[in-house]
């Protein structure tokens, strides 16, 4: 820890301050309207702390700034200000400040584990999002089936927690530190992971193997990849809105974050092995995800099962990310999965911020019939939903076709040079493909009914002004992005290349290690 | 810019800017005034296409002056922009670099272009004066005057682009200004009828035409008709092509640099480059079909008669005049490529002939005035199909016939549907010949105007007809002469002359049947007339006169002079053919025009007496008792010949018969397979992934202890690859 | 290659070994050498001289849990401040004595020179100090107390927050 650690952390900083202040303030005023304030402020001053830091990729102490960072950084920086948007009407039963303080501290975690490099700290930033998040279940809705979803989530994210933590432990103890530099370093065989042994002992890729999988599991409930996703159905369907969007972009993105720094950045030498399960589990996560959502009637958990779904196509990319290939094709896999994770997070909060729009206090909009006639009724909402259906399908000319585009590109570009493993990832590419056409039929069964069906009962529309204004700006963003997808793309894929620098020359790294000053 | 470019961009631009201007304006603002935009954008399309006549000539005349030169004919290329390129996109074989397919979008001047852009501004500009008076009350009048420069402009653009794909594109969109409008008054059933027959025949003619484009990429790696330079990195690149204003000219002295266009200067200038055999006749009859389905040849003519049901402007702009003539057009500008093959140009000229003398015999017996004239366009697009036929590599008098022919008939084709259309807006949209009679008086302008088109296309010294005609026939008499040594070729030319003069003997006789109906015998009107039964306005009887002036001047003029054949054989089709010939007459030293200037005036005298006879047969059978006409027909009908060109030889019915039943039945057949096997199959593959997720649902049964065990469980076989790996 | 994984695993593996090895032997032993007599308060759940009252399965207020994670949080985080108190002064050590003369001299140096305090505690410094020589904890000993100090304010607003929100109130 040094001086130039603190000052990299400052966006955390501000932001975990600011959630403490709210907490304390909770407990001394009944404000509930200023708190959405406070955390609007809070977030803005920690994207100001962040614009300010802005420069060369740097590594200090836990920490890993690099661009993977600040793009992880910056997207949770912006679903913070969604979320804090997203529920800025005060809840009913009391404890606002609780509720905005612990998302506060659920962003904080995200960007502590963009940044995190060591084992160590990215675990307390997965914790820091885990907290958190029993909290605002619990407090998202006071009713029997939010309990229990609140309790299902906590029970199952803890014995994911565990084996995450498992995990770890048997990396840590294979190569002899927690740091993902020396990691790597052990694994590639540069640096010896024990002092009596040479690098790590031949026959201990053994533990470095079962490490990888344990992590993979723990990880893989966070993005709730099968078969680790039972809980999402239940929870959504459970929880409010605002809890089931949050649910559905925060962990994944930090899950996300956390593979790539784990398995592709740090863990080589393991690609051979890691690949193979990362495409077996993209496969069953797509297909199981898609194929359940066909028969929900429930809008929150026909969304679960769709964001199960996007777990599995975004373990296309980190597929491709550990692929073995001499050649890769023009689109890097991990730059996909970069870029898809933020158009899915706009279409799913959008679309989740619409139900939140629709909903009254006491009757959330729950099945989709609910919206029959909606393109009549309130055709501005309709169209804001469409876009976000659309883009989920990957429809041509909306963010999430470029998404899609990008992740079976990158899967039809791999060349290992040998021809046995190139049919794998063609047919991965296929089967995604073939998952995205399924999962057309679900979206567009929503949109069919809100425009081809007579109004049952137009909704109230009492989300106010802000879920109005997040899908707002979701669907511009979407829309946006579907225009002009370069930029975005073009920033995922140097966030993938500027960190996998790392990767390709373990000896040497390519930044100024500030403050690391070790023999 | 220089001059031809600027004239090349203007003469379609500015139809097409009258066309927007006029389909976004003619509604609300213009309504009444909607002629305005078409008729002015028209007149300056004329106006430049008379200069560019002017320029192509002046070129001629520099190219002349300078002394010999490579280059066969005068052609002047223009490239606008790149319309789409695919670098290699198609290798013959794999020891072949891969050859680039790229589209641009090029104009062309040269003769051939010329004479077809002036004719086709001029009688646009005539026919969309006079629709002013023939339109004025109609509902759709803004409607109208917005398709009419866009056929102008497709039209315009079709003859002068330089690329077979823009050629095939223009040729479609010309189809589709004459579907929408046949179809113009949809309302009327008969109407949207034959708007649709007519662009179903034309698909069948696009299909050929489709594929011979096809044969003709694979078989020349290009569908330019020009030469293309090519910079530095040569074939296969096609991003390489030189993108400016190109003219092959200059190119000459580099040949290594250059991609040799289908129609270009490298491929005339050495003619061994052609395929020949089975691949150029299969490349020439596909093109053919095409210009069959346009221009209503038989087999596929049977489209043209319906097209009668549009408004009569329309009638003798698209159906008579211009777009008609696209298949014409299209084989003159080929005709390198069908004289590779003896065997599509006899084709050529027996469907034109047979084509000829079987509309001919049809329109004998029609009630229908416009149909009448309809089937007289068949039956003259014959006439010139027959002259392209005619062509040899020692003479291109049979095209420079053909496209005489061509530009002739839009004159007096033109003015006859127009004074038809005179005589049906007086009559009240009555057009059977029958129901009305003695009109001479009542529409003087109609009937004077009206008589010179007749003589002209019964072939009467000196109207514009008998020349063409007379050019064509003597072509076709001066193939068979030259045949002697191939007595089967001989035969056929023969038989085909002897067609075409029987075919001059029936248009004379069923024209003038036509006009002693119309105009002698007593005044009959019938009661839709109404008070419509008067001379048309001056917007109407002003371009009939202008076009009776033509059908008078035009053919004397040019044949006379020559300046017609003189300007046409500088187009590089028919100048590759004159350069031939004069090689082949340089080396055997005997000059054939003696022989051909007396089988002209042959030609000419018997083709007169013969026209003159068919008028001297309508006048006795027609000024005279009605009697005398019936019993002639109960005489023929005991054959059933009259049966039979009046039921216009059952091709209607023998289509139906054969062509669109059994095409019924297939269809019913398959959308039956459709409905109960694909359908079936399709469905059941829809609903797999529903039947999988509901074999999946139970897993999902909300027990917190069997999520654990799962996650457990899955881990463990997760942790099983482990051994495995 | 597997005996490089034996070798190193070896003391694991005997450890494992002694251990399924000694409690195997002792059930087996106590099960073979008991008397075994089965008698009803024998057979009672608890025989710690209480009677059982109810089934061991029930509900309890959820006061005793709040508590319970009051009590862990304050309590046991607290003891973090044990290690923390010893390597900071280690650091701090570590930064004042010269760094780069030999580790072997000035230890026994060093032990000759403090004779006020006791063996052991001042080889266990001594150890820490030596092994923090040089390292990013010694060169930013600046932050270490700051840091624990942040650390103190945060569990004292975790406390302020326990207190005013009720928890230690037993309603």
């Amino acid at each position: 820890m040094s001086a130039e650690t603190v000052r990299l952390l400052t966006p955390e900083i501000v932001l975990i301050a600011v959630a403490v202040a709210i907490f304390v303030a909770g407990a001394f005023a009944d404000a509930p309207k200023w708190f959405r304030w406070i955390a609007g402020a809070g977030v803005a001053l920690s994207a100001v702390a962040l614009w300010m830091q802005h420069g060369a990729a740097v590594c200090s102490g836990p920490l890993t700034i690099d661009s993977l960072a600040y793009y992880g950084r910056w997207l949770a920086l912006v679903l913070g200000a969604l979320f804090v948007l997203l529920t800025a009407r005060p809840l009913a039963g009391g404890g606002t400040p609780e509720y905005v303080g612990s998302l506060l501290l659920a962003i904080a975690g995200l960007m502590l584990v963009s940044g995190a490099g060591e084992l160590v700290l990215m675990f307390v930033g997965l914790e820091l999002i885990s907290i958190p998040t029993y909290v605002l279940l619990y407090l998202g809705r006071r009713d029997a089936a939010s309990q229990e979803s609140a309790v299902k989530y906590f029970l199952l994210s803890i014995l994911a927690s565990a084996i995450l933590l498992y995990g770890l432990g048997f990396l840590y103890g294979t190569t002899g530190s927690t740091e993902l530099g020396e990691i790597h370093a052990a694994l590639a065989g540069s640096r010896p992971a024990l002092p009596d042994a040479g690098a790590v002992p031949v026959g201990f890729d053994m533990f470095a193997r079962l490490a990888l999988v344990l992590i993979f599991a723990g990880l893989g409930f966070k993005i709730a990849a099968a078969p680790f996703h039972f809980y999402a159905p239940d929870v959504y369907q459970g929880t409010t809105q605002a809890n089931a969007a949050l649910l559905s972009v925060v962990p994944k993105a930090a899950g996300m974050v956390a593979l790539v720094r784990i398995l592709v950045l740090a863990m080589p030498g393991l690609e051979a092995f890691a690949w193979k399960l990362a495409l077996v589990m993209a496969v069953l996560t797509m297909t199981l995800g898609n194929f359940m959502a066909l028969w929900q009637n429930n809008l929150r958990r026909l969304l679960a099962y769709s964001s199960i779904a996007h777990a599995g196509y975004m373990l296309i990319g980190l597929t491709v990310g550990l692929a073995p290939a001499i050649v890769r094709g023009s689109q890097d896999g991990v730059g996909a999965l970069l870029f898809y994770l933020c158009v899915y997070a706009l279409a799913t909060v959008g679309a989740f911020a619409v139900l939140e729009y629709l909903g009254r206090e006491d009757a959330p909009i729950d099945a989709v019939d609910e919206l029959a006639g909606l393109g009549r009724a309130r055709p501005l909402v309709a169209a804001a939903m469409s876009v976000f259906l659309f883009s989920l399908a990957g429809i041509p000319l909306l963010a999430g076709f470029w998404g899609k585009f990008a992740l079976f590109l990158s899967a039809l570009g791999v060349d290992p040079g040998g021809v046995s493993v190139r049919p794998w990832f063609v047919g991965l590419a296929i089967v995604g493909a073939l998952n995205a056409a399924v999962a057309a039929a679900y979206y567009l069964r929503i949109v069919g009914v809100m425009f081809f069906r007579t109004p049952l009962a137009v909704p109230k529309a009492e989300g106010g002004m802000g879920p109005w204004l997040t899908f707002t700006v979701c669907a511009v963003l979407t829309l946006a992005i579907g225009a002009f997808p370069r930029p975005l793309l073009q920033a995922a894929n140097d966030a993938s290349r500027q960190s996998s620098v790392q990767r390709a020359a373990p000896d040497l790294p390519p930044v100024e290690l500030a403050g690391r000053t070790g023999p | 810019m220089d001059t031809i470019k600027t004239l090349l961009i203007l003469i379609p631009a500015l139809p097409l800017a009258a066309t927007l201007l006029t389909a976004v304006l003619g509604k609300r603002v213009l309504r009444r005034q909607s002629h305005w935009p078409t008729v002015l954008a028209i007149g300056l399309s004329c106006a430049a296409s008379l200069v560019l006549v002017f320029q192509v000539q002046q070129g001629i005349h520099k190219a002349e002056s300078e002394g010999p030169s490579p280059q066969v004919g005068y052609e002047k290329v223009v490239t606008l922009w790149t319309w789409a390129g695919v670098d290699g996109a198609y290798a013959y074989s794999t020891s072949e670099p891969a050859r680039g397919f790229r589209i641009d979008v090029t104009l062309r001047a040269d003769p051939l272009t010329a004479v077809m852009l002036a004719m086709v501004t001029l009688v646009s500009l005539l026919v969309a004066v006079y629709s002013i008076g023939y339109m004025h009350d109609d509902p759709g009048y803004w409607r109208f005057f917005s398709y009419i420069p866009l056929f102008v402009f497709s039209m315009t653009m079709l003859v002068s682009v330089s690329n077979f794909v823009l050629l095939y594109v223009f040729w479609e969109a010309v189809g589709l200004c004459s579907y929408l409008l046949i179809g113009f008054w949809f309302q009327k059933p008969a109407a949207a009828a034959a708007g649709k027959k007519a662009f179903l025949v034309n698909r069948i003619g696009d299909f050929g035409f489709a594929l011979g484009l096809f044969l003709l990429w694979t078989t020349y790696g290009t569908l330019d008709f020009h030469d293309v330079k090519l910079a530095a990195g040569g074939e296969g690149t096609a991003a390489t092509v030189v993108h400016h204003e190109t003219e092959i000219v200059e190119d000459a002295d580099q040949p290594g640099l250059v991609r040799a266009g289908v129609l270009g200067q490298t491929m005339l200038r050495d003619r061994a480059l052609y395929v020949t055999g089975g691949v150029a006749t299969a490349i020439c009859l596909l093109l053919m079909l095409g210009a069959c389905g346009k221009s209503a040849q038989f087999p596929l003519h049977v489209w043209l008669p319906d097209a009668m049901e549009g408004p009569t402007p329309v009638s003798a702009l698209i159906h008579a005049a211009t777009m008609v003539t696209a298949g014409v057009y299209m084989v003159t500008r080929c005709l390198p490529l069908f004289l590779a093959s003896e065997v599509a140009l006899q084709v050529v000229a027996a469907i034109g002939g047979f084509t000829a003398l079987l509309a001919a015999l049809t329109a004998l017996t029609q009630t229908d005035l416009k149909r009448i004239l309809a089937y007289s366009t068949i039956s003259q697009l014959g006439y010139m199909f027959l002259g392209l036929g005619a062509v040899t590599l020692l003479s291109a008098a049979g095209a420079v016939a053909g496209m005489f022919h061509l530009f002739t008939h839009a004159f007096f084709k033109a003015l006859l549907f127009l004074g038809a259309g005179s005589v049906m807006h007086a009559m009240g949209g009555v057009i059977d010949v029958r129901r009305f009679g003695g009109l001479r008086r009542l529409m003087p302008t109609t009937h004077w105007t009206f008589l010179f088109g007749c003589l002209a296309l019964a072939g009467i010294v000196p109207f514009a007809g008998f020349w063409s005609k007379d050019l064509i026939l003597a072509a076709v008499g001066e193939q068979a002469y030259s045949h002697a040594l191939d007595p089967q070729t001989q035969r056929l030319y023969y038989l085909l002359y002897i067609a075409g003069l029987l075919t001059a003997f029936l248009t004379a006789f069923y024209t003038f049947r036509a006009f002693f109906l119309t105009f002698y015998g007593e005044e009959r009107i019938p009661r839709e007339a109404g008070h419509h039964a008067h001379e048309s306005p001056r917007s109407m009887t002003v371009p009939l006169a202008i076009l009776a002036v033509c059908a008078l001047v035009v053919g004397a003029y040019f044949e006379l002079t020559h300046g017609f054949a003189h300007f046409l054989e500088q187009a590089p089709p028919l100048a590759m053919i004159a350069a031939e010939q004069a090689t082949a007459e340089a080396g055997a030293g005997l000059g054939q025009s003696a022989h051909q200037a007396l089988s002209h005036w042959w030609v000419a005298v018997i083709s007169s007496l013969i026209a003159a006879a068919g008028i001297a047969l309508a006048a006795l059978l027609y000024l005279g008792h009605p009697q005398r006409v019936e019993r002639l027909t109960r005489t023929l009908d005991a054959g059933g010949l009259y049966r039979l060109s009046r039921g216009k030889f059952f091709f209607d019915e023998i289509y139906d018969l054969f062509v669109v039943r059994p095409l019924q039945a297939v269809a019913s057949l398959s959308f039956l397979f459709d409905r109960t096997v694909i359908d079936r199959l399709v469905d059941g593959c829809g609903l797999m992934p529903k039947r999988i997720g509901a074999a999946l649902r139970p897993l999902q049964n909300g027990m917190i202890q069997f999520y654990a065990l799962a996650m457990v469980l899955g881990l463990l076989v997760l942790l099983g690859t482990l051994l495995t790996m | 290659m597997q005996s490089t994984v034996l070798a190193i695993l070896a003391p694991i593996l005997l450890f494992v070994a002694c251990v399924v090895g000694l409690a195997v032997v002792l059930l087996v032993m106590g099960n073979c050498f008991s008397p075994g007599r089965k008698t009803r308060v024998k057979r009672m759940p608890y025989e710690s001289g209480m009677d059982p009252i109810h089934d061991t399965r029930r509900q309890f207020d959820v006061r005793f849990h709040l508590m319970a994670i009051a009590f862990l949080v304050f309590d046991v985080e607290l003891l973090f401040l044990y290690p923390w108190a010893v390597t900071a002064q280690a650091a701090k050590l570590a930064a004042s004595q010269p760094a780069a003369s030999a580790v072997a001299t000035s230890s026994v140096a060093t032990a000759a020179e403090s004779a006020d305090s006791t063996a052991s505690t001042n080889r266990a410094m001594d150890a820490t100090v030596a092994a923090l020589r040089g390292t990013e904890l010694v060169e930013n000993r600046d932050l270490v107390f700051p840091g624990v100090m942040v650390f103190i304010a945060l569990l004292t607003l975790g406390f302020i927050y326990d207190w005013r929100k009720g928890i230690f109130r037993w309603r």
